[in-house]
């Protein structure tokens, strides 16, 4: 039993599935995610982790015939809904992805994309920057150089820059996608130390290839294979005691 | 020794039958040398001869008259070689088709490259490059008549022959141009910047002016730098549309003489070859030769620039 059952869910996936054309990316999914915890999406190379999780803040949309059916609550309001707006609800679920993706502009200017378009107060941006830096554990390095290019930074600093980025909006859902599958051990220990301290005010959902970083990370886990959900629970009980064979193969790298 | 008796032998050495030695391969590579040379060796050619007349040329006229001179009057006496006229009016046909085709060029590449997608982008844009086989002449008669006198409606001072509608038709001319070279901009900017700007909850044009579009700016400005030399370089439409009448003047109402036009009206007339308006027509040649080579070079620079952006 989890401790957190009876906390209403932040988001919730409800039967859904996932079609690309004819070709099924996840089917049947029931997840709830929950405040202030941390959920790692765990499973093997295609077996629909970064499917499922661009289902949940409509990031699928731009894929030509993507099919959905299910539902998707966000806080009780299911967004695939014809009267949701999808550019407003991912203000609140926000996005850090796999390659870090600055815009070629300034850190400045990267940083205050969202807010600007989302019409925030003018003068309350310079302090939102300065916040979400901080947040981001990156401001003293940069905070000389706010208004040189993005592409300027490391591949480490760039993906802080991201999640700075995204978390400027004040979301209260991240989405994160193996964001540190492209930085180096030092990068990666900083961004894990990051998702610690964010998980206060935000729900995370990560996916994650690396084990230990999901053992690390996060309050709970959900294996995928084969675009199904094998199991889910507290991460404790599934790195320890997994209720599914196939789980514990795969944990042990017995998988082929 | 142990070992090397294992050693396999590999056949590395050249010989007749090896393709690198053989016949077939060198008149293969002898043809495509050929093909190379020909067009190397034309554009040589081609310089070659415009400067030695244009020597011949600035033997009689002075280099100062030539690029100061206000008057352009080669045929008529007394005979006047100040290029700046024929200048002036190239540059008021080639910025006006730039004025229209720009905006409208780059609306459509916007649209082509963020809202469309799939087969229906594909019969758009192949509709769109057919008016760049429209042959030019067409464009010319266009202009005479149906552009000219439908404008005359609303402009009564409007010349039978003006450099406005000659503006215009090169203008609907240079439109593909811009737009597609300008959609091969837009699209190449990488998915994940839309995703980062989708992401972060921004609308479809939002994503377009504010991240495709200054990400893919070099290449945007590429191809208005295309398009305009495209537009001074036009011949045919432009000669039928706007006359020939050289004037230092940027009144796009007037009939005007643009540099291409001005080699059409040599070159079909009687003007025996030698004299000083027949060598005219080199010059002015070399001159507007180096006002294309230099937009292109600009252009080059630009897309190179940005090609390197995301490397
Ligand atoms: N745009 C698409 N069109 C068609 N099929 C797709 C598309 N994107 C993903 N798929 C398919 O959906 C399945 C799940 O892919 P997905 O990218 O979600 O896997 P993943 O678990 O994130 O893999 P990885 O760990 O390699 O990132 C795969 O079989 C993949 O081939
Ligand atoms: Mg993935």
């Amino acid at each position: 039993m989890l401790p957190v059952t009876n906390v209403f869910p932040k988001l919730l996936t409800d039967k859904l599935t996932v079609k690309y054309g004819e070709k099924v990316g996840v089917e049947n999914i029931s997840i709830k995610f929950f405040d202030s915890k941390v959920t790692a999406l765990i499973g093997p190379s295609g077996c629909g982790k970064s499917t499922y999780l661009r289902s949940l803040n409509r990031m699928n949309d731009f894929i030509p015939n993507v099919k959905i059916t299910g539902k998707v609550l966000f806080s009780g309001q299911d967004i695939y809904d014809s009267s949701i707006d999808p550019a407003l609800l991912r203000r609140h679920i926000g996005m850090v992805f796999q390659k870090p993706n600055p815009f070629p502009k300034t850190i400045f200017e990267n940083i205050a994309w969202g807010p600007k378009r989302a019409k925030f107060a003018k003068t309350e941006i310079p302090q939102l920057i300065e916040d979400s830096l901080r947040q981001a554990a990156l401001w003293d390095e940069v905070k000389d150089r706010l208004h040189t290019s993005a592409l300027g930074l490391s591949g480490g600093q760039q993906q802080r820059l991201c999640i700075a980025r995204a978390i400027a909006m004040r979301p209260s859902v991240l989405l994160m996608d193996e964001p540190c599958s492209a930085l180096d051990p030092i990068a990666t220990s900083r961004i894990e130390d990051l998702i610690q301290t964010l998980k206060e005010k935000y729900t995370i959902v990560i996916v994650t290839h690396n084990m230990q970083q999901a053992a690390r990370v996060s309050d709970i886990t959900a294996f995928f294979l084969n675009g199904k959900l094998v199991e889910s629970g507290e991460t404790k009980q599934i790195f320890t005691l997994p209720k599914e064979i196939e789980t514990e193969n795969y944990l042990t790298g017995k998988f082929g | 020794m142990k070992g090397l008796e294992n050693t396999q032998s590999f056949a590395l050495k050249r010989s007749l039958s090896s393709p690198s030695n053989s016949l077939s391969e060198n008149i293969f590579k002898g043809l495509l040398y050929v093909a190379t040379s020909v067009s190397v060796v034309t554009t040589i050619g081609i310089v070659v001869v415009l400067l030695s007349e244009a020597i011949q040329f600035f033997k009689e006229i002075s280099f100062v008259e030539f690029f100061t001179g206000t008057q352009w009057t080669p045929l008529i006496e007394p005979k006047h070689f100040g290029i700046l006229p024929l200048v002036c009016g190239t540059l008021l046909v080639g910025v006006g088709a730039s004025l229209i085709a720009v905006p409208v060029g780059v609306a459509s590449a916007l649209f082509l490259s963020e809202y469309v997608r799939g087969s229906l982008r594909t019969i758009l844009k192949s509709t769109l490059e057919v008016l760049a086989g429209i042959p030019t002449v067409v464009y010319g008669y266009l202009a005479i008549t149906f552009v000219t006198p439908q404008l005359q409606q609303f402009i009564p001072n409007l010349e039978v022959f003006n450099a406005l509608s000659a503006a215009i038709v090169v203008g609907i001319m240079i439109i593909p141009t811009i737009s597609s070279v300008s959609q091969d901009a837009f699209e190449a900017v990488p998915r994940e910047l839309r995703d980062a700007a989708y992401g972060l909850g921004g609308r479809k044009h939002q994503v377009a002016m504010t991240v495709v579009f200054p990400a893919a700016l070099s290449g945007f400005v590429a191809s208005v730098i295309l398009g305009f030399s495209r537009a001074i370089g036009e011949t045919m439409a432009v000669t039928l549309a706007a006359g020939s009448t050289p004037k230092l003047s940027f009144n796009p109402l007037q009939s005007i003489q643009t540099m291409t036009s001005y080699i059409v009206q040599v070159s079909l007339g009687d003007t025996p070859a030698g004299t000083i308006e027949y060598r005219s027509i080199f010059v002015v040649g070399l001159t507007l030769f180096s006002m294309t080579l230099i937009s292109n070079l600009i252009a080059q620079w630009f897309s190179r620039r940005f090609q390197e952006r995301y490397l």
